[in-house]
């Protein structure tokens, strides 16, 4: 240890050395010291030592401990960490031991904003940062779900419990009519595919998000941050003794709720009561129905009670462990870790299991004007997917399934298995054994990803700093899939293999140049970037295997090979950008922020092939001024405002302007079938970007001491030119539908977030975290142009109902005046006295003159699903060490269609079909008709995620570090709504209609952090 | 080894970010920019023409055709087939301008429209000209006729559209009667140029053959589309047909709709279907069988339990006419001969030409109406069959030819009706006497018994006056506009040049 130490004295003695030499002539003396929390005494690492008015300084090791040379003739150390008060420190000794209080504010936190950094306090544009203490903690598998509820603005939402189901992210509502997610960039590596991207990520390497929430903020990301950006930081090594930490938990969840189906003996009780009932309606066609009812008991009943969705489901285990070893010397620092997370389904035969390893390290040299960063990065997730869950190159699965719907379907009196022991077969439309449906089908996908990126910077004069960054990003996902022979669905068995890769370059050149004169400071950013994204990949099937044991390991060893059962693809999109940014400060009272990006994407047509995307904003602090120093109450004021561009391509296929000539099937030939060739798309020469402007008014507060602070937002965007399958008039097109730039949608909102110290004192704290958020999106045209075509939409249908008899059933439309996938129903009116719906019936003033069994479009009435706001509150106490917290989550006005209840609860499907208790209530004698019955209140308040966790007092040399913590996930959810949870997709066709979705869990979870 | 890597990296950015730093063009890897450069590339993009016709016989056209007839309903059964009352519309009549069949008919027709026209222009413009361009040419303008004969037929007063690249302003309805003209004139035209040889190289191709049997369904309904009658010229057309020697009856009437039915000597036009080899798409198995009737055909899938044919319709059938063995009428077998049952409801699964409404949650009601089995279903497909569909066959000819003859008062049609070939006629293979004499309700009664199920139902009642006539079940005596689809309501809405067939709105 000894020799070590020194040699870091020594380095870091070479360090001051050369640093004091160039910035002042002066006889120096060294000061050491120590610097910890007020409340906790842990040591603080990270924490920056300055000589007051001086720019020299240093930072804490992992022991907070710190050494200093300074110039004799320094009185005062200012001494400051992320998350803590800045404290001002008199050099009356060679040893200091620094006490630094927690701050409330974080106004000196320093904030990612792209291409560069900020202080909090200096900020012009919305931005909002999450750092690891305030994560959510227990069953997380899914970085975002740390952050999910702690955003005003950024709406998560998890539909169903499945590890493999993608979250739907929105931040201030989405672009384009379908929707899309933010631009995520992890460690200045920004990928195209939101999910994929996410998806490689342990959470427990993450250090930090950074959310830029308007478009002054997202703007420098250009054409590519229309969504908002989230900024991804992972954990990086720190100078000073090697460091060994270990996060380890094991977790087990269980469905949280479940569909009120009728049981066993309740389908017996149904049959000859309610059933016969039923029956007894239509006495023409059943003129015996005791008779009938009976005859179908005695048929159907095999004796047993078997509840389906039980007999799919188990409780699930998590386990996570994570190791990471960091450290360096004054030049050097390394961390490297190794992450496993492996995340059983609650379905059988569904999960997760994730391996990762990172390792970063930095560089310094050249006289500490050369910093090297180095990334390397690597995951393997091997996915288990439920049966008909679909291999897709964008995200996982829609986290729905229709084996649930099997279950739902399977009668409660059929045995799993019959005597032999096989499983008992059933097969009709919406039947078939449930459980041998998941054990039966092999859906399997690896997913690997590997990544490497440098990063150098050299500072050839004072402020300026050029620098290179390259990063090479592959991506491999390998899907295997096998469904076997059942001999009672007479079906041919199925094994398909699949490969699909993405390679990925980001580089780019940059500069930057900062510099102060008096009161004034500017700081300059220019960068050129070049990305390329290149994707390929092939699927292989056959079909006719007579040795299931191969699965899909030898597709040559059929007897079935179709047309379709081969492919391969390969496409590239390559896109180039020059951007810049000013930001000017005067007296720390009036900041200036402006950005100007200018993007080049091979996505584009001929006729818009480079796009500019500006952005200015402005802030006053206005607490700086002299009249309002005196102020007791007030600690910081600043007002923000902000206008910018941005743009979205995400929604672009990569040649989506050129005419292509693709295969269009096969074609018959004199005993041939040869392959036919047609134009697969039009060309577009005029697509482009969708162009979201936006506006943006805040102001950021601290009061009371410090103790309560705050942020409150006013947007107003409108995106314009927004991408969409556009209706084409036939005559003369060749389809009905291209991709055009036409629609314009506004989406509008407040957000507030407030950041409270209730109580602090010694043994005890409470802080206290809430955020609000609104946003009302109208789509305010859907107009637009094609080769000199005026296209004009006055409604498009959207979403639709679906199962049995329902084909054709929209229920929402994308129309000019109302927000994006507003629902289009029948208002329910009732049943008439044998059970039928009753519509009310509107006349053309739009007056409900009467109850109507056949309604028309224009009894049809529209209803926006889209919830009035969102929030999150968070509240962690702290005693002695102990801590306790918990974070709760809500919607309020939301709706959500129950499409699984509709198609369930309907007494028509028994006896065959197991149906909803509410079926055998509700009336309803006929198909049940999509209409408002079915669109429920759907707000909600859940409480997210509650821990307690203790902090042992270590004294040991070895352990520094060692905490325990208890942690409960999804512990209650406040909701009218009946359906098995009220949180579903918000985006896509399917928005806001429940179906068949993977079952939500409850899980608890023990955990243990540790540091050597 | 990452110093290494670092320096590449480091390299290849400054390298790439230099030459590369504003070339956008991409490259395309697997999609085609270049193509129509050798002769097997022009007959791969003529090709188009023909395989979008295999969205014919399953889909909108046989909806529009046959389930707005007498011949096929689609009740509601419990809560299946009820599909946001689209079958019933189409029963009852009540369709209107957004019914989903309807815009798909018309996008089927328009979208085989401009297929062809950007395939006519891109071959007319090749250099060098292919050496057999005439006869592509004529191939693919017969082609585009048989679209604007659906689009006369079904919608009356379309637009006609010659060419690919068109100024939206100048597409607008055409009268019906000039529709007529137009499609007349192009299979005038064209028919020199084709070929009139049958066999496997022109199998599920256009040949003189195809054109003078569009020419006669032309000039038979040329009454109802223009008002004026040309019944001679249908009866040239047919008589082309029958004198060319080239078909003959098929004894067995089901060897034309089985499902290796290449080898039928009567259908003149088939569009082939191969479902196990990729080309997919006829599925009436899947949309008239029961859940159940998978044991009996032994299909990998659970058929719909949807399309079924009335007791009025079947019961025109006599119970020895042969052809009456198209219909699944009573107790069901599996293929070991054991009775079957519903499996949900556990009746008997027996059925019955009795379809007693048009809505019903009945359990019995699972099994109403007669099934077809005209074209046999094709084992151990998940769904798509492997039958060619006939569009066009020599029975159709000769009762089209003796339909002309009797509504002209010219020639002999109780002779054409018998007219032998292979030493059958279309009577004697059914197992029926041959006609002695005949008036025009027999004759539709015949042309129901021959050609059920083949889509040209809607037709032929039209012709007769009795497309609008109330049914059992729960139809009523429908409105004289019926007679005529409507422009479908999205198309009204893209181009403000059209407009709207009488009686329905604007």
């Amino acid at each position: 240890m000894a020799p070590k130490r020194l040699l870091q004295g020594i380095a870091l003695s070479i360090f001051l050395l050369f640093f004091s030499l160039s910035t002042a002539l002066a006889q120096n003396k060294t000061i050491t010291g120590k610097v910890t929390d007020s409340k906790d005494s842990a040591p603080l690492v990270g924490a920056t030592i300055q000589v007051k008015g001086s720019r020299s300084g240093t930072t804490t090791g992992t022991s907070g401990d710190f050494t200093i040379t300074v110039p004799a003739s320094a009185k005062i150390l200012a001494v400051s960490a992320v998350g803590y008060e800045n404290q001002d420190v008199p050099i009356d000794s060679d040893n200091l031991s620094v006490l630094l209080v927690a701050s409330t504010s974080n106004l000196d936190e320093v904030v990612v904003v792209g291409y560069g950094t900020a202080r909090k306090k200096d900020l012009t544009g919305a931005v909002t940062k999450v750092s690891a203490k305030e994560f959510n903690t227990g069953v997380v598998s899914n970085p975002l779900q740390q952050i999910q509820g702690k955003v005003a603005g950024l709406v998560i939402v998890q539909p169903g419990g499945d590890p493999n189901a993608d979250l739907t992210v929105r931040l201030r509502g989405a672009t384009s009519l379908t929707g899309q997610p933010p631009l995520v960039v992890i460690d200045g590596i920004a990928l195209d595919d939101f999910n994929q991207a996410i998806n490689t990520l342990n959470p427990t390497d993450v250090e930090s998000y950074d959310i830029l929430r308007d478009a002054s903020a997202a703007a420098i990301y250009g054409s590519r941050g229309a969504n908002g950006v989230i900024i991804i930081t992972t954990k990086k090594g720190k100078s000073g003794r090697t460091q060994v930490d270990y996060a380890g938990s094991i977790g087990i969840s269980n469905i949280s709720r479940k569909l009120d189906m009728l049981s066993a003996d309740d389908w017996r009780k149904a049959i000859p009561n309610e059933w016969r009932d039923y029956l007894a309606l239509d006495l023409a066609n059943n003129p015996n129905p005791d008779s009938l009812a009976q005859a179908n008991l005695t048929a159907l009943d095999k004796g047993v009670n078997v509840d389906w969705v039980d007999e799919i489901t188990r409780p699930a285990v998590f386990t996570s462990h994570s190791i990471a070893i960091g450290g360096g010397t004054g030049n050097f620092n390394y961390r490297a870790s190794v992450g496993y997370v492996d995340q059983q389904g609650v379905v059988v035969n569904s999960g997760k299991k994730m391996t990762t390893a990172r390792f970063t390290a930095n560089q310094k040299g050249l006289d500490n004007r050369l910093n090297v960063q180095y990334n390397l990065n690597a995951s393997t997730t091997k996915r288990d997917f439920l049966p008909d869950q679909r291999n897709t190159s964008q995200g996982v699965t829609d986290g729905g399934s229709a084996v649930f719907n099997l279950a739902y379907n399977y009668l409660p009196v059929y045995p799993v298995k019959n005597a032999n022991g096989s499983y008992f077969q059933i097969i009709d439309q919406d039947l078939e054994n449930p459980l041998a449906r998941l054990k039966d089908v092999y859906s399997k996908r690896q997913d690997n990803f590997y990544q490497g990126s440098v990063k150098v910077d050299y500072e050839f004069f004072s402020g300026f700093k050029l620098g290179t960054f390259g990063a090479m990003s592959r991506y491999n996902d390998v899907f295997d899939y096998f469904e076997p022979k059942i001999p009672e669905k007479n079906n041919s068995p199925a094994a398909v293999k699949a490969n699909a890769n993405k390679a990925i370059f980001n580089g780019d050149i940059h500069a930057n140049y900062r510099k102060e004169f008096g009161a004034h400071s500017i700081n300059v950013t220019g960068v050129y970037e070049y990305n390329k994204f290149v994707n390929d990949g092939f699927v292989a099937g056959a079909r006719g295997y007579i040795v299931p044991e191969l699965l899909n390991n030898n597709l040559g060893a059929n007897s079935d090979i179709r047309s379709n059962d081969i492919g391969s693809y390969k496409g590239e999109v390559k896109l180039v950008s020059f951007l810049g940014r000013v930001e000017y400060n005067f007296d720390d009272r009036f900041l200036v922020t402006a950005n100007f990006r200018r993007d080049g994407s091979s996505k584009f047509g001929a006729n818009h092939r480079w796009g500019d995307f500006p952005s200015i904003s402005a802030a006053w602090t206005m607490s700086n001024e002299g009249f309002m120093k005196d102020i007791p109450w007030l600690n910081f004021l600043k007002l923000r405002a902000s206008y910018g561009l941005t743009g979205n391509q995400d929604n672009i296929g990569s040649y989506a302007y050129q005419l292509l000539y693709g295969t269009q099937g096969l074609y018959y030939d004199n005993g041939n079938l040869l392959q036919s060739y047609g134009v697969s798309q039009e060309n577009n020469p005029d697509l482009k970007w969708e162009v979201r402007k936006s506006m943006n008014f805040g102001i950021d507060f601290t009061l009371l001491n410090n103790r309560l602070s705050g942020t409150l937002d006013v947007f107003s965007d409108k995106t314009q030119d927004m991408l969409f399958t556009y209706d084409l008039p036939q005559p003369p097109f060749l389809t009905n539908r291209v991709t055009a730039n036409a629609a314009t949608a506004t989406n509008k909102g407040v957000e507030l977030s407030l950041n409270g110290t209730i109580i602090r004192n010694n043994n005890f704290s409470w802080n206290a975290l809430f955020n609000v958020g609104t946003l009302r999106n109208r789509i305010t045209n859907l107009n637009g142009n094609f080769k000199g075509t005026e296209l004009v939409i006055s409604r498009r249908l959207y979403g639709y109902a679906d199962g049995r008899g329902l084909s054709n059933a929209y229920i929402s439309v994308l129309q000019p005046g109302y927000t994006a996938g507003a629902f289009w129903l029948w208002e329910f009116a009732g049943l008439d006295a044998t059970g039928k719906q009753l519509f009310n019936d509107y006349d053309e003033n739009g007056k409900v003159v009467g109850t109507t069994r056949d309604p028309k479009d224009d009894d049809r009435v529209f209803i926006d699903p889209t919830p009035k706001f969102t929030w999150g509150f968070t509240n962690n106490f702290t005693y002695k060490d102990f801590d306790l917290s918990f974070a709760i989550r809500g919607v309020q006005g939301q709706k959500v269609f129950s499409n699984t209840i509709l198609n369930l609860a309907t007494i028509t499907r028994l006896a065959g079909n197991n149906i909803l208790k509410e079926g055998l209530t509700n009336g309803i004698t006929e198909q049940p008709q999509p209409s408002t019955y079915w669109l429920k209140n759907a707000s909600y308040m859940r409480m997210d995620n509650a821990t307690l966790g203790y902090n042992f007092k270590m004294n040991s040399k070895v352990v520094q570090y060692l905490r325990v913590f208890f942690a409960a996930n999804n512990l209650f959810v406040v909701t009218p709504y009946k359906g098995i949870d009220p949180e579903i997709k918000v985006d896509g066709d399917r928005r806001y209609i429940d179906r068949n979705y993977y079952p939500k869990t409850r899980s608890f979870t023990f955990g243990i952090n540790m540091s050597l | 080894m990452i110093q290494r890597f670092c320096r590449l990296t480091f390299l290849t950015a400054v390298l790439t970010g230099v030459f590369s730093c504003t070339n956008l063009d991409p490259k395309v890897y697997d999609q085609i920019e270049n193509f129509w450069n050798t002769p097997e590339q022009v007959a791969a993009g003529v090709a188009p023409a023909y395989s979008g016709l295999r969205g014919l016989p399953s889909g909108a056209i046989f909806n529009l055709n046959e389930v707005t007839s007498d011949e096929v309903v689609v009740p509601t059964r419990g809560s299946d087939w009820y599909d946001n009352g689209a079958w019933q519309q189409l029963w009852q009549h009540g369709w209107d301008p957004n019914h989903g069949d309807i815009s798909s008919a018309w996008t089927f027709i328009y979208t085989g429209v401009a297929n062809i026209n950007r395939i006519l222009q891109t071959v007319g413009a090749l250099e060098p000209a292919p050496s057999d361009l005439a006869g592509i040419q004529a191939e693919l303008k017969t082609i585009r006729a048989f679209y604007y004969f659906q689009a006369l037929d079904l919608f009356g007063n379309v637009p006609v559209v010659e060419n690919y690249e068109v100024d939206l302003t100048t597409v607008t309805n055409k009268p019906r009667a000039e529709v007529f003209a137009f499609v007349e004139n192009e299979l005038k035209t064209n028919l020199p140029n084709l070929r009139d040889a049958v066999d496997g190289s022109t199998y599920g191709k256009v040949t003189q053959w195809f054109s003078q049997a569009l020419l006669a369904k032309l000039y038979l309904n040329a009454q109802v589309y223009t008002g004026t009658p040309k019944w001679a010229e249908c009866i040239a057309a047919c008589d082309a047909i029958i004198n060319s020697g080239k078909y003959s009856i098929q004894p067995n009437f089901f060897d034309n709709f089985k499902v290796n039915n290449e080898s039928s000597v009567e259908n003149i036009f088939v569009i082939p279907f191969d479902a196990t080899k990729g080309l997919g798409g006829l599925n009436t198995q899947m949309q008239t069988l029961h859940y159940q009737s998978n044991e009996t055909f032994g299909l990998a899938a659970t058929p719909w339990n949807g399309f079924c044919t009335v007791a009025d319709f079947y019961n025109q059938f006599d119970p020895v006419d042969k052809r009456r063995e198209m219909f699944l009428v009573g107790q069901q077998y599996s293929r070991t001969g054991e009775p079957l049952e519903d499996l949900q409801v556990k009746l008997p699964l027996k059925f019955d030409p009795d379809v007693t409404a048009i809505s019903s949650a009945a359990p019995s009601f699972r099994m109403a109406g007669a099934r077809s089995v005209k074209y046999q279903p094709t084992p151990n497909t998940t769904g798509d069959m492997n039958n060619d569909f006939a569009v066009f066959r020599l029975g159709d000819i000769i009762l089209m030819k003796a339909e002309a003859e009797l509504r002209s008062g010219t020639g002999d049609p109780v002779a054409t009706l018998n007219y032998q070939s292979s030493g059958v006629s279309i009577r004697s293979r059914a197992g029926l006497p041959d006609f002695t004499s005949i008036n025009l309700d027999d004759l539709l009664k015949e042309r129901a018994r021959e050609m059920a199920w083949e889509m040209w139902r809607r037709n032929d009642l039209i012709r007769f006056g009795k497309y609008l006539a109330a049914r059992v079940p729960e139809k009523a005596v429908s409105q004289s506009f019926r007679t005529l689809f409507p422009i479908p309501k999205a198309e009204l809405d893209r181009n403000s040049n059209l407009t709207q067939n009488d009686g329905y709105p604007q």
